[in-house]
């Protein structure tokens, strides 16, 4: 397996795993709020959170591997965003979780959709920053060790 | 100090190895000019020839099947191709960052989280270069990380 495969397994494990706790809450909170007399929970929508988080974390090869322009990682992003409505509204209305006719509710699964998608962004982005953080202090390690010896 | 010299197999990597009791200050110099290889690169500016020094290279860039070489300010047209600079200062300060650039490490003021996983280099002259997500783990691995 090649380094790049391996890191885009991880990359959609972890994206999975995000979605997953996000979807957990945001169904906590959807079917206290519209759902209050418990008939939207049965086993199923275990499987159903499962199946949708799958399939918005396959959202991620929307991003491609090789070098692309910012204009084209902008696009992308924007991409990526109507794909996990397009999937999660989906699933809402195939699985039942949702009455298309309600405003309410269709407002508030699309808010859900992009606070979690929002987390999950700024999660991704705090781990990208740990990540320049390290790489600058192995830098200023590297150009000390590399310094130190073109003095003398 | 004893020097031993090793054939190697055709296709094996060639390597440096320093056996010593103490990293001194000699042994550094010495391991930075091996790695620096404090080579001077040709160029040609209005007709004259002039000799660049490798450190003071900012960067490599790629347009247009041209290849240019980055001072502080000045830019100047190499008759390399990029793969054979990066080929011959494998192991230096100079890093392929993306597919048109070769960035030299040791002028990087540090590095800033970019979009999709890619990350900005920015250089000690203010400029600022991408560097590939393909080329993020090679470059992990050259600091260390």
């Amino acid at each position: 397996m090649t380094e790049g495969v391996k890191k885009r397994m991880v990359e959609l494990l972890l994206t999975f795993c995000m979605v997953t706790t996000g979807s957990v809450f945001v169904c906590a909170a959807y079917n206290n709020i519209f759902w209050p007399q418990g008939t939207l929970l049965d086993s199923n929508i275990l499987w159903q959170l499962l199946a949708m988080a799958f399939v918005c974390s396959l959202g991620n090869f929307i991003h491609p591997y090789r070098e692309i322009s910012r204009r084209r990682a902008t696009f992308n992003k924007g991409l990526h965003y109507v794909y996990i409505n397009v999937v999660v509204l989906g699933c809402g209305y195939g699985f039942g979780w949702m009455d298309i006719e309600n405003i309410c509710m269709f407002a508030a699964m699309v808010m859900g959709i992009l606070i979690v998608f929002a987390i999950v962004s700024f999660v991704i982005w705090r781990l990208h920053k740990r990540d320049s953080e390290n790489l600058n202090r192995m830098l200023k390690e590297y150009q000390q060790a590399a310094g130190k010896a073109s003095q003398q | 100090m004893k020097i031993t010299i090793q054939d190697i197999a055709p296709g094996e990597e060639e390597e440096i190895i320093v056996r010593c009791r103490e990293l001194d200050e000699a042994l550094l110099r010495m391991i930075h000019e091996l790695k620096t290889r404090r080579g001077k690169f040709t160029v040609t500016d209005n007709d004259k020839i002039r000799q660049i020094d490798a450190g003071d290279i900012y960067y490599f860039e790629a347009v247009d099947n041209k290849v240019f070489l980055y001072l502080e300010q000045d830019v100047y047209e190499v008759r390399y191709k990029l793969y054979e600079i990066e080929e011959a200062y494998a192991n230096t300060d100079f890093f392929r960052a993306s597919k048109s650039v070769i960035i030299n490490l040791a002028k990087v003021k540090q590095f800033a989280p970019d979009f999709g996983g890619r990350f900005e280099a920015q250089m000690m002259n203010g400029e600022r270069l991408m560097i590939s997500r393909q080329y993020v783990p090679a470059l992990k691995k050259r600091l260390g990380m």
